[in-house]
């Protein structure tokens, strides 16, 4: 029976050239006995001209001596042989019509027929020229983001290292000015003391105040400096909360937190936030006898309420007080709390109806916060 | 039976005739000269104590692996650190890329190596034994050791071969593991007696 009926017979002719990829079968001494119409369509190579033709004929002259030692092992009783694109990108070269080869990843299959009694090799030769193309688009993709997390890293080491330099600086000269601004009140606080006339006293008077307003806006920068520097994390709003009311020593309120569970993305000076608002209710409010913290849905996200029973405040002022010019030497300020919550998208506003009582909305998106259960 | 130094030794000759082979072409493939070197081999029961699982700890690990049939059943896996993995194919291409991350085209240099180790060593056993083995194509995985011996018998036997592969003065560590259905270690076991009681 002669090849080309084997192949009719047992069908596989057919299926080879059903196939998208490029086949052939060469006999035990290596030569062609098939060639299906890929191929023919890749190298231009009819059937007949490469039957009965040594393979190395077609194969890449790169791939000659190896190819040699490879199916030698495939007929020494080795199994399938893989062909990678990597290392034999280009087997049988088959170029595009506008240019560039194809890149193949081959599969040398020995086994029985189709040709009676003899032993053959299937080649599947596959066209994996996209596939390579996109990973190799994907690791450019891959490697400038990585070049770029890379720059972006050292920015940040390199802002960091000056962002301490600075802080330093600043610490250092704000000991300095404070020294002399002591100096400078004490000696304005003996000459009001000393003076002779109304006149006088009043100028004294006069330089005390500016300089204790200078003392305070200087303090305000010792705060404001630590802002922002350490990265935000998730933190869990009952232990803030409790932390902010242990640091209020004294402070006779009850406090009911509602908030178990619950976590909020904030820069670490979160509890400083809440202890300003506590600080408040118990200085401005008046009446203070509950603080209560709790949450709520809504459909931007999640709004944590804080709320206490004290005077409140009168509508006039509730935009007013968060501003830089309320600040007072008493601590963080809400200008500042409003500035330590917006580096992770949090809002705070004042909320409450004045002479029943303070109340604080702390809004987020819903990424901000999360529930653990614990 | 797995303790017999006659059989190891059989056994680690044709490990070492097959990587042998398979060092000659990895030799013109990378047109430099490969040393590949066998220095341990063991035989044991899939589910004794120091099995696949507890001689390669639980790491994963990057694996060719090809099934075979005939008069001996049971697959053989090249197996390597992610580390090793990304060295060797590092050495074969010239790669500049130095992670220990395994894309497509790399999993398949791999595959095409361990392909031509496992052919050495199964072609080497299968001429030994003077009867053809059937083979399916190779697999390339990423896992723990473990997996290998999955679809395989507490009672079945497995042979642990360490390797080390020098290219242009670097070296990789492989490791090759042949898990082999209960009874198909016996032909293999007879055929070493033979052919040492002829000599």
């Amino acid at each position: 029976m002669g090849v080309k009926e084997a192949m009719q017979r047992s069908g596989i002719g057919a299926f080879l050239d059903s196939i998208p990829d490029g086949a052939c079968i060469l006999d035990g001494n290596r030569r062609v006995v098939y060639w299906n119409a890929i191929l023919t369509e890749w190298t231009g190579i009819s059937p007949e001209s490469a039957r009965g033709r040594d393979i190395s004929e077609f194969i890449h002259y790169d791939q000659q001596r190896v190819l040699s030692l490879i199916l030698t092992q495939v007929m020494e009783g080795g199994g399938a042989v893989y062909l990678s694109p990597q290392l034999h990108p280009h087997f049988i070269p088959a170029p595009y019509p506008n240019g560039g080869l194809r890149i193949q990843q081959t599969i040398i299959q020995p086994q029985r027929g189709p040709l009676p009694g003899e032993s053959t090799l299937l080649l599947i030769i596959h066209d994996v020229t996209e596939i390579v193309r996109q990973v190799k688009a994907y690791r450019a993709v891959r490697d400038r983001a990585l070049q770029e997390l890379e720059e972006r890293t050292r920015a940040e080491n390199a802002l960091q290292v000056s962002n301490r330099k600075l802080n330093l600086l600043s610490s250092i000269t704000r000991h300095d000015i404070l020294n002399s601004l002591t100096a400078l009140l004490m000696c304005a606080s003996m000459m009001k003391e000393e003076a002779k006339d109304e006149g006088s006293r009043e100028g004294f008077e006069k330089i005390e105040s500016i300089g204790w307003t200078i003392k305070r806006q200087i303090d305000f920068t010792k705060n404001y400096q630590d802002v922002g520097v350490k990265s935000p994390q998730w933190q869990n709003v009952q232990s803030i909360v409790n932390q902010a009311r242990e640091q209020l020593e004294g402070a006779g309120f009850r406090l009911e937190c509602r908030v178990k569970d619950l976590e909020v993305y904030a820069d670490p000076l979160l509890s400083k936030v809440f202890y300003n608002l506590m600080e408040n209710s118990m200085r401005h409010g008046e009446r203070v006898t509950e603080i209560r913290v709790s949450y709520r849905h809504d459909p931007r996200g999640i709004t944590l309420v804080y709320a206490d029973n004290g005077i409140g405040i009168p509508d006039s002022e509730k935009e007013k007080i968060f501003r830089r010019e309320s600040y007072k030497n008493t601590g963080f300020g809400l200008f500042l709390s409003r500035e330590i919550l917006s580096i992770t998208g949090l809002e705070i506003r004042e909320t409450g109806v004045a002479g029943e009582g303070a109340r604080f909305e702390i809004h987020g998106p819903g990424e901000a916060f999360r529930i653990v259960q614990e | 039976m797995t303790e017999d130094p006659v059989v190891l030794d059989g056994i680690r000759e044709l490990i070492n005739i097959g990587v042998g082979k398979a060092a000659g072409i990895l030799g013109e493939l990378t047109s430099s000269h490969v040393i590949l070197e066998v220095p341990t081999l063991s035989i044991g029961e899939v589910g004794n104590a120091g099995g696949p699982g507890e001689v390669l700890g639980n790491a994963p690990l990057s694996m060719v692996f090809i099934d075979f049939s005939g008069p001996m059943r049971g697959r053989m896996a090249i197996m390597f650190s992610p580390e090793s993995a990304a060295n060797l194919v590092i050495l074969l291409t010239n790669e500049a890329d130095t992670t220990a991350e395994m894309d497509m085209i790399r999993a398949e240099t791999l595959t095409e190596v361990g392909n031509i180790l496992i052919n050495g060593v199964m072609g080497t056993i299968s001429n030994f034994l003077g009867q053809p083995l059937t083979y399916a194509l190779p697999v390339y995985a990423q896992n723990r050791a473990a997996y290998l011996a999955t679809p395989f018998g507490e009672k079945d036997h497995f042979l642990f071969a360490s390797t080390r592969f020098q290219v242009k003065q670097r070296s990789v560590h492989g490791d090759m593991l042949i898990v082999l259905e209960m009874g198909s270690l016996q032909p293999l076991v007879k055929k070493i007696h033979a052919v040492m009681d002829q000599e």
